[in-house]
C-alpha cells in the first residue's frame, strides 16, 4: 500500500486530502485519486507537483512501492 | 500642483511640537524619479537625515506617502507607505500596508504627509481637504487597536497604534483597519511622539492622463489577475497560508528558530487545514481582486486570520502544533499593535535562550500555554516583557547567543528557512530596512515556492535578487500590492509544472545571470512595456510620464541604492550585509554542505552587479542614478 497525500488548491476542489491505495505507480495513483476527487476532470501528472518521500519527482512513470508516501501539491507562492 | 495625472499634487508636513502645518515641496522632477511610495519616502528622508539620528528623536520625521495608481481604478493598488527611522534597527524602515489610509489620504488631497515634532500628550491628528486638527486622545490611551478604532470617528479611514506603540515596544506597528504596517517598529515612532491615531476623511479624486484607455487596461488587468494560477486561484483559496506545506516538502520551513526546515506536525498548522476547519471567508484591501485575508473565528467574533509569517513563526518555529493557539495570538498580536515577525521570532529566541540556559523567562520550545501573557507582557513592558520588547539582538548582545539571533540589521527574519533557498539568504542579507523577505526581493518565487529553480545553487542568484528587488520597488512605489507582480511568470508554469517548458525555465534560470546582470546594469535598453508587468503601461496611462520597463527598474534600483545612502549617514558600516552563523555556518542537512547560505560568493556576486563595495555604492553608481553624493564628512568613501 502506499499513502498519498494532497496538498494545495488541489486538495480542497478535489475534496480528497489523504488516501491509501494499491499502486505500483503514479499513474495509478493518480486513478485512485480521480475516482474520488469531485474535479469535473481527470487530473494527472501534468497538473501537480509530485513528490515521493520527501523527494520531487519529474517522471511521469515513477513507479512506487509498498510503504511509500507520494504528495500531490499544486504550486503555491505569495507570503 | 502636477502636470502629471494619478497626482494629487500636494504633500504636507505636519510639526507636532508647534501645531503647525506647512507645504513640502516635491516637484514633477522628483515624481519622475521616484514614481512615489516607499521610493518617494526614501528619497525625502534621504534628504532629511543625519549623522547620528535616532529614531525617538523630535527632528525623526515619519513619511507617509502613497502611490499614483491609487485611486485610479487600477486592480489590488491601495497601498500606502510608512517610512521612518526604526528604534530596532536605528536604520530607514519602510512599512507597508494595505486598507484605507493611502486612498482617503489622496482623497483629501494629499500625495504624502511627513510629521515631525513631537506632540505634549496623546494627539490624534485628523486630516480632512481643508485643515490638519489637533485633537486630545488622552481618552484613547492604553486602549488596544480595536476599541481605539472603534472610537474614531465613523466614515474616517485611521492609523491606530496599541499599547505596544505606546509603550515603545521597538517592533510594534501601526494598524488600520486589519492592515498592518508591521516591521520596523514605526508603531513605537508614533508612540514616541505621542500620536495615538491619524484619521483622514476627503472626496477629492485623482484625474487621469487617458482615463479611458486606463480602464479598459485595469480591466484587463484584474481579469488576468483573476486566471492566474497564484493570485486567481491559490491566494484566494488558500491565502499565504496556503504556502506552510510546500515550504515543508522544500525543507524551508523555518522550525524550532530556524535550526530544522521541516517540522513533523506541520499537516496541523497548515493553510488546507484553516481552509477546511476554520475558514469563514475571505477578504482583502480595497481595490483588491486577490482577497487574500482569510477570515475566521475566534474569541468570540469574527476575526483576520493569521498570514503566512505568523502561522510559520509561531507554529514551527517554536514546536507548536496549535492552529486554534496561533489563530488566537495572531488577534492578540495586533490588538497590542505588534510585527508578528519580529514578536515571534524574539520569543523564539528566547526559547532557545533557555534550551541553552542561557536565559529563562519561562518561555520554552513546544510550550504555549504562557505565550499569550508574554504578548501582553511584552506590549506592556512588564517583567520579562520589557527585555523582549528590544528584540533579539539586544537580548544575544545581553545574553549571548548572536550565532543563533535569526535577525539581519536588527530585524528578525520572516519564515522562510533560507538554507535550502539561498537566494533567499543573499536578499535577507542585503535587505536595507533589515530581515524582510520582500525588501529581499522574495526569490523563494524561484526557489521552490512557485518555480523550483535550484535552490541551492548560488549562481544567478544575485542578478535575480537584484531584479527582484528593484522590480519590487518599484511596484511597490506605484502604490501597487507587490502580489500584483506574481504574474511575471504566466500561469501556464504553474498550471502545468512539469511540461517541457516549464522544466526548461527552472532549469535556464541559474544561467541566465549574465542576462539578467546586463538589464541591470543598462535599463535603458528596455525602452517597452511588457505585457506581463502590466504596471508599466498603467503607469504611463494614468500618470502621462514616460513609462517602460526599463524606466521602471531603473527607478527601482534609484529606489534600492537611495535607501541605501541613508542608512549609510545613519551609520550603517560596510559589512553591514549579514546573516547570523547557524544560517551560514551550520549545514540545514548535515550530510549536505551546500544547505548553507553560501553567503561570501553571493555577496561578491550582488556587489559586482549593483557596483557596490562591501555594502556601499559606489559614485559610479550613484551618479548614473542620479542620486546626490554627500559630503566628505558624512560619506566618506572614495569608491
Amino acid at each position: 500500500m502506499v499513502k498519498v497525500k494532497v496538498f494545495g488548491v488541489v486538495r480542497l476542489d478535489s475534496g480528497v486530502k489523504e488516501f491509501e491505495c494499491e499502486a505500483a505507480s503514479v499513474p495509478e495513483a493518480f486513478q485512485t485519486f480521480n475516482a474520488q476527487s469531485k474535479i469535473s476532470r481527470e487530473y494527472g501528472f501534468g497538473d501537480v507537483v509530485v513528490f515521493i518521500n520527501g523527494e520531487r519527482t519529474t517522471k511521469k512513470n515513477a513507479s512506487l512501492k509498498n510503504g511509500d508516501e507520494v504528495w500531490f501539491m499544486s504550486p503555491v507562492s505569495g507570503g | 500642483m502636477s502636470k502629471y495625472g494619478g497626482y494629487m499634487g500636494k504633500v504636507i508636513k505636519i510639526d507636532l511640537s508647534k501645531k503647525t502645518v506647512e507645504d513640502f515641496p516635491w516637484t514633477d522632477a522628483d515624481r519622475e524619479r521616484t514614481i512615489g511610495g516607499k521610493i518617494m519616502a526614501g528619497d525625502i528622508l534621504y534628504h532629511h537625515v543625519k549623522p547620528g539620528m535616532k529614531a525617538f528623536d523630535e527632528d525623526n520625521w515619519i513619511v507617509i506617502t502613497t502611490g499614483p495608481m491609487t485611486g485610479c481604478g487600477v486592480p489590488t493598488s491601495s497601498r500606502f507607505n510608512i517610512s521612518t527611522i526604526s528604534p530596532l534597527t536605528g536604520i530607514v524602515t519602510s512599512s507597508n500596508s494595505g486598507g484605507d489610509f493611502g486612498l482617503m489620504l489622496k482623497r483629501c488631497g494629499y500625495d504624502a504627509c511627513i510629521i515631525t515634532g513631537k506632540a505634549a500628550t496623546p494627539t490624534r491628528i485628523h486630516i480632512t481637504e481643508d485643515d490638519v486638527e489637533f485633537i486630545d486622545a488622552s481618552n484613547l490611551w492604553g486602549l488596544e487597536c480595536t476599541p481605539t478604532e472603534e472610537a474614531l470617528p465613523k466614515g474616517t479611514a485611521h492609523l491606530v497604534i496599541g499599547p505596544a506603540g505606546e509603550n515603545k515596544v521597538l517592533y510594534a506597528a501601526v494598524l488600520s483597519g486589519e492592515r498592518c504596517s508591521g516591521r520596523g517598529g514605526v508603531g513605537a515612532v508614533f508612540g514616541d511622539k505621542n500620536i495615538k491615531a491619524i484619521t483622514a476623511k476627503g472626496f477629492k479624486h485623482p484625474t487621469l492622463y487617458n482615463e479611458e484607455a486606463s480602464r479598459k487596461h485595469s480591466k484587463k488587468w484584474a481579469k488576468g489577475l483573476k486566471k492566474h494560477a497564484i493570485t486567481g486561484r491559490q491566494l484566494p483559496k488558500l491565502g499565504t497560508i496556503g504556502l506552510v506545506s510546500q515550504m515543508q516538502a522544500h525543507s524551508i520551513l523555518a522550525t524550532k528558530n530556524f535550526g530544522k526546515g521541516k517540522f513533523d506536525d506541520f499537516d496541523k498548522v497548515c493553510g488546507e487545514k484553516f481552509s477546511e476547519e476554520k475558514l469563514t471567508r475571505n477578504s482583502g484591501c480595497t481595490t483588491c481582486v486577490i482577497q487574500c485575508t482569510r477570515r475566521c473565528n475566534a474569541k468570540g467574533r469574527n476575526v483576520k486570520g493569521p498570514e503566512l509569517e505568523t502561522l510559520g513563526l509561531l507554529g514551527p518555529n517554536i514546536m507548536n502544533n496549535d492552529m486554534d493557539k496561533v489563530i488566537d495570538w495572531n488577534v492578540e498580536i495586533d490588538e497590542m499593535g505588534m510585527d508578528a515577525i519580529s514578536t515571534s521570532g524574539t520569543i523564539a529566541f528566547a526559547m532557545e535562550l533557555k534550551e541553552k540556559g542561557l536565559f529563562d523567562c519561562g518561555l520554552e520550545f513546544g510550550r504555549n500555554d504562557n505565550i499569550s501573557q508574554m504578548i501582553d507582557d511584552i506590549a506592556h513592558r512588564r517583567g520579562a516583557g520589557d527585555i523582549l520588547a528590544d528584540g533579539s539582538k539586544r537580548m544575544a548582545e545581553k545574553f549571548g547567543g548572536m550565532e543563533f539571533a535569526i535577525q539581519s540589521k536588527g530585524m528578525e527574519l520572516s519564515a522562510y528557512e533560507p538554507r535550502h533557498a539561498v537566494g533567499m539568504g543573499l536578499g535577507y542579507a542585503t535587505s536595507n530596512r533589515g530581515g524582510c523577505h520582500l525588501n529581499a526581493g522574495y526569490l523563494v518565487y524561484l526557489e521552490g515556492l512557485g518555480l523550483d529553480v535550484d535552490s541551492l545553487t548560488p549562481s544567478g542568484k544575485a542578478a535575480a535578487c537584484i531584479m527582484f528587488q528593484d522590480l519590487m520597488e518599484a511596484v511597490s512605489a506605484s502604490g501597487s500590492c507587490l502580489f500584483t507582480s506574481y504574474p511575471f511568470f504566466p500561469t501556464y508554469i504553474f498550471d502545468h509544472p512539469n511540461s517541457p517548458i516549464t522544466k526548461f525555465v527552472t532549469w535556464v534560470i541559474p544561467y541566465i545571470g549574465v542576462a539578467m546582470k546586463f538589464i541591470t546594469q543598462h535599463p535603458r535598453i528596455f525602452e517597452f512595456n511588457l505585457f506581463l508587468l502590466p504596471h508599466t503601461k498603467a503607469l504611463g496611462l494614468i500618470t502621462g510620464m514616460r513609462s517602460s520597463l526599463g524606466r521602471y527598474l531603473e527607478i527601482g534600483e534609484r529606489g534600492y541604492n537611495t535607501e541605501r545612502m541613508a542608512n549609510i549617514i545613519l551609520g550603517q558600516k560596510p559589512g553591514a550585509d549579514k546573516l547570523p552563523k547557524r544560517l551560514t555556518d551550520e549545514r540545514q542537512d548535515p550530510n549536505d554542505d551546500r544547505t548553507r547560505v553560501p553567503i561570501d560568493r553571493l555577496l561578491h556576486d550582488y556587489y559586482d552587479i549593483r557596483r557596490w563595495v562591501d555594502g556601499v555604492p559606489t559614485r559610479k553608481i550613484l551618479k548614473r542614478l542620479n542620486i546626490d553624493i554627500p559630503s566628505h564628512e558624512v560619506f566618506p568613501y572614495s569608491y
